[in-house]
């Protein structure tokens, strides 16, 4: 399996706040992957340097294949972007904003551009400052989709839109994934969005990659031991621990690396996504994957 | 990329192209006016007097023609500095930059092609203005105009100046990546910059040729009859100043110990007053001077523009 996005060791410092510090991992091609983590983890830096909007500090990161900065124009050519921002030109018409894709882009695919906004019934000779935030949205999503990416980087998709819009949206990159083999990193706050369309998953935490890896993995991976109340501090020492809930005489573990069947006394559940992704952000001194990350977990 | 930048642009265009219409029309009108208001030539309706409708509508048209003209050559460059001074500042402030440098024309030529096509359609416009001028310029030759007293419209420098303001602009608005401050900026260091030169550069492209009068001793040699008198067309550059036979300066201490008054004798005879002066036969060649002098600067100044746009984030 090939990477999409390969960084190692990748640092971005902002004058004196290091946004991004030693962070390597792998996005696997042909999947949807959700980058998690809290505000100001380093979310919206990494898609940045993965486009080559930011140069990198220290470390390596490759796109495709190629260097942002050294080749420019083979990674802007093959991959779209939505950042959080969703820029437009507010003056531009629609149908201008479809020019300059166009214009910009040598891939341009002009028809299933215009069907797409003819589907959401956004008209052209509509100025986009009159456009509402999903349409907005949508513009901006099908200025990405445009260019017939191979590689499909959003920020923060659905913030902003309404449920109904954003499990349309949601919908939408689900079904183009599977038509056109496009590879997808999104970063939301939303585990409900994360859980429903990706197989992927990235924890940023702190600038630093957490945990990574197939999300089915993953859970099979971690386990929720609840059994009889136990010292905190013992709990606190043991690695495989990610978090621990200690509630009247229970205490809920829950564990990375598991073993097979649990100790006795206690009983072992799966986890739901939400709990892992929560344990991990709750504890961000928690987890730092193994070396081999996602290319093993995704093969 | 040539349709973006005009697109984001046309406004500008549009303020360029009236400005100059404008210009052109009223030049042309008075081209074509005043040779049938008098049929013998310009020069004639100032002196002879005679044609009283001449002698009053001609110098009334002339003047508000210069006015117009000279107004539109000094404005015309700045205008392109607000031009350079928004095209850069006005992406950042709406996030146009990232929409920009996410598509796939790498953020070099973005910059590149955005400076080529602006840097092409200031130049396209100062030879418009230019020509403009020239027409107005050679309609009015019979009239005397001091050739010097129109350097700063003169259609060399229009260009450097142009291209200059534009460059400036763009650097302004890739530093502060706000519009205001860019424009700000770019409004005062141009006019700054452009009166350093004239001042204080200008007159020295070349040594200046020196008009001379010997004065004598007779402190009578000294009204201002005998001053020396500069070729025509020439561009008195500083105050005259005395020397001796040696071609030594005196200066007022030596001019006389016993002063006043100034008596016959107390100073070294005879003394030489020289005029410096740039005769009008350099007026072109100075006028290439400045204009490449702004071209270098307007160059150094899109390379700053182009690293900080390079280096933004």
């Amino acid at each position: 399996m090939s990477a999409a996005i390969e960084a190692t060791a990748l640092s971005k410092r902002f004058r004196r706040v290091w946004a991004l510090r030693d962070c390597s991992l792998l996005v696997p091609d042909g999947h949807i992957t959700a980058l998690v983590g809290p505000n100001g983890a380093g979310k919206t830096t990494l898609l940045n340097l993965a486009i080559g909007l930011l140069a990198p500090s220290a470390g390596v990161i490759e796109t495709l294949g190629w260097d942002p900065q050294r080749h420019p124009e083979p990674v802007l050519e093959r991959v779209g972007y939505v950042p959080q921002e969703r820029p437009l030109y507010p003056d531009f018409t629609v149908g201008e904003t479809l020019r300059m894709g166009r214009a910009l882009n040598s891939r341009w695919d002009e028809a299933a551009t215009r069907a797409r906004l003819l589907r959401h019934g956004i008209p052209l000779d509509r100025r986009v400052r009159h456009l509402s935030g999903g349409q907005r949205a949508q513009v901006s999503l099908a200025l990405a989709l445009g260019k017939r990416p191979e590689l499909l980087l959003l920020d923060e998709p659905a913030a902003a839109l309404d449920p109904l819009a954003r499990r349309g949206l949601l919908t939408e990159l689900v079904e183009t994934v599977a038509a056109d083999g496009v590879t997808v990193v999104l970063s939301s706050h939303q585990i409900s969005d994360v859980e429903r369309v990706c197989d992927h998953l990235v924890i940023l935490s702190g600038g630093r990659v957490q945990l990574a890896g197939d999300i089915d993995a993953l859970r099979d991976e971690h386990r929720l031991l609840v059994g009889p109340r136990m010292d905190p501090a013992v709990a606190a020492g043991d690695p495989t621990i990610i978090s621990a809930r200690h509630a009247g005489r229970e205490t809920a573990l829950l564990v990375r690396r598991h073993a097979a069947t649990p100790p006795a006394g206690w009983r072992a559940e799966p986890v739901s996504l939400e709990e892992l992704v929560l344990a991990y952000l709750e504890n961000p001194a928690a987890g730092a994957p193994p070396p081999p990350t996602l290319v093993e977990a995704a093969s | 990329m040539v349709w973006l930048t005009w697109r984001q642009h046309r406004g500008h265009a549009m303020t360029a192209g009236a400005l100059l219409t404008a210009l052109a029309i009223g030049v042309i009108l008075c081209l074509v006016l005043l040779p049938h208001l008098y049929p013998d030539g310009a020069q004639r309706c100032t002196t002879s007097g005679t044609d009283q409708s001449c002698v009053a509508l001609l110098p009334q048209l002339g003047s508000s023609a210069w006015t117009w003209i000279v107004l539109g050559g000094l404005l015309f460059p700045t205008l392109l500095g607000t031009v350079g001074a928004t095209t850069i500042s006005r992406e950042f402030e709406g996030n146009g930059h990232l929409l920009a440098w996410i598509q796939g024309v790498p953020r070099r030529r973005w910059f590149l092609r955005r400076a080529l096509f602006l840097s092409c359609g200031a130049l396209a416009g100062a030879a418009v203005l230019a020509a403009v001028m020239q027409g107005w310029f050679a309609a009015q030759r019979g009239a005397g105009d001091a050739i010097w007293g129109g350097f700063d419209i003169g259609p060399i420098v229009l260009f450097g100046y142009t291209l200059f303001a534009l460059a400036l602009g763009t650097a302004a608005g890739a530093l502060f990546e706000r519009t205001s401050p860019a424009v700000a900026l770019t409004l005062v260091s141009y006019i700054a910059i452009r009166v350093t030169i004239a001042v204080g550069l200008r007159t020295r492209y070349l040594a200046p040729l020196q008009a001379s009068t010997v004065m004598g001793t007779d402190p009578a040699g000294m009204t201002g009859s005998q001053l020396p008198i500069i070729p025509a067309g020439g561009w008195t550059t500083g105050l005259p100043v005395d020397v001796d036979a040696a071609g030594h300066t005196i200066t007022a201490a030596v001019w006389c110990a016993s002063s006043p008054p100034v008596t016959p004798g107390c100073y070294p005879a005879p003394i030489t007053l020289l005029q410096p002066y740039q005769p009008a036969s350099r007026f072109w060649l100075f006028q290439g001077i400045e204009a490449a002098i702004f071209v270098i600067l307007a160059l150094a100044l899109f390379a700053l523009a182009y690293r900080l746009v390079m280096r933004a984030r």
